[in-house]
């Protein structure tokens, strides 16, 4: 998992809690005012705590490494009626020769008929354990409705050696 | 998309912010302090709106569907040398028709039953076999935590059976 994530959002929640002393402990506010404050931050980080696990799990959109491990592929195509657009699914790992320490993590990207072409390439020849090696290539001038930079994927077959059996 | 995850955490956010502008508004506290409380809430809006998608992508241990779709298996054995316990991983598509229907990845605690039962539903959807999972809690002991991450983490049973033929062809590839 990203190492600073975490540490971020606690530092966030401290920031809240710093504020919610200094309500506390300098103002002159009715009891019921204070009461409720505690409650607002005691509610934002009971749901923050409850809601994470929900949020792990699902793929995302950010931080693809520029080298990965492919590990499996899930492509669903756009239906006609405009309403799926469709997305491609890559289950990776960073690139390492030994599989230990490492985290599989899931992307999602935008479907293209050219990228599904490549991803489903790169799919078959895992299936006949031909281990497969991804890499990021930025298109130019190229950006989806969020405005984000568009990415293209080269797959390569990885020599066995990579991959020692333990 | 916007999860129940994702709109939980906004709506405490907004719940905390409607206090500050409450606290700005109706306190008679210095203009200076009103903007350190404003640029601290502020600061803390963009910590969360950063490090939330780092956080996402990686494998939950929580909440296995009953039932689901296999559609990768990535296993970590333990390792005496650095003292890993180990891990099974595995990337699925829950299979009840009301669920959100893109794949989650789990992980769940080595063991090597699990890992035999992933390796032989690995090695069938390597032959163009999809593999269906149910899962149910295991009541079986296993033994006191030996991380005190597992504490929360609820043992389950994993059963593979293959996909039956299904009418019309998917146009969902696996890999």
């Amino acid at each position: 998992m990203t190492s600073w994530a975490l540490p971020t959002f606690l530092a966030a929640f401290g920031l809240l809690v710093a504020l919610l002393l200094n309500v506390l402990l300098f103002t002159r506010f009715a009891w019921w005012v204070k009461l409720g404050a505690i409650a607002a931050v005691a509610l934002l980080g009971w749901t923050t705590w409850r809601a994470m696990p929900g949020l792990l799990g699902w793929p995302t959109h950010t931080d693809i490494p520029p080298r990965f491990n492919l590990n499996a592929i899930h492509v669903v195509e756009p239906d006609k009626s405009g309403a799926n657009k469709g997305a491609i699914y890559l289950w990776v790992t960073r690139f390492a020769t030994s599989t230990s320490g490492v985290l599989p993590r899931a992307f999602v990207l935008p479907y293209s008929p050219e990228l599904q072409q490549k991803v489903v390439a790169a799919g078959t020849k895992l299936r006949k354990n031909l281990p497969q090696l991804g890499e990021v290539v930025m298109k130019a001038n190229s950006r989806d409705s969020h405005g984000r930079e568009q990415i293209d994927l080269e797959f390569y077959d990885m020599p066995d050696p990579l991959f020692p059996e333990r | 998309m916007l999860s129940f995850g994702h709109s939980a955490i906004v709506a405490a956010y907004v719940v905390v912010a409607l206090g500050l502008v409450l606290l700005c508004l109706f306190s008679r506290w210095s203009w200076q302090v009103k903007t350190v409380m404003l640029g601290l809430v502020t600061a803390a809006y963009l910590a969360v709106y950063y490090s939330v998608p780092a956080l996402l992508g990686w494998p939950t241990d929580r909440a296995v569907p009953k039932r689901f779709g296999l559609l990768a298996v990535f296993i970590q054995e333990p390792d005496k040398r650095t003292g890993e316990d180990g891990d099974v991983f595995f990337w699925a598509t829950d299979l009840d028709p009301d669920a959100d229907q893109r794949p989650r990845a789990y992980r769940l605690p080595y063991t090597p039953g699990l890992k035999a039962v992933m390796q032989e539903g690995q090695g069938k959807l390597r032959q163009n076999i999809p593999q269906i999972g149910e899962a149910e809690p295991d009541d079986e002991v296993h033994g006191v935590p030996s991380d005190r991450q597992q504490m929360g983490q609820k043992s389950v049973k994993i059963k593979l059976r293959d996909m039956p033929p299904a009418g019309p062809p998917s146009k969902d590839a696996g890999g």
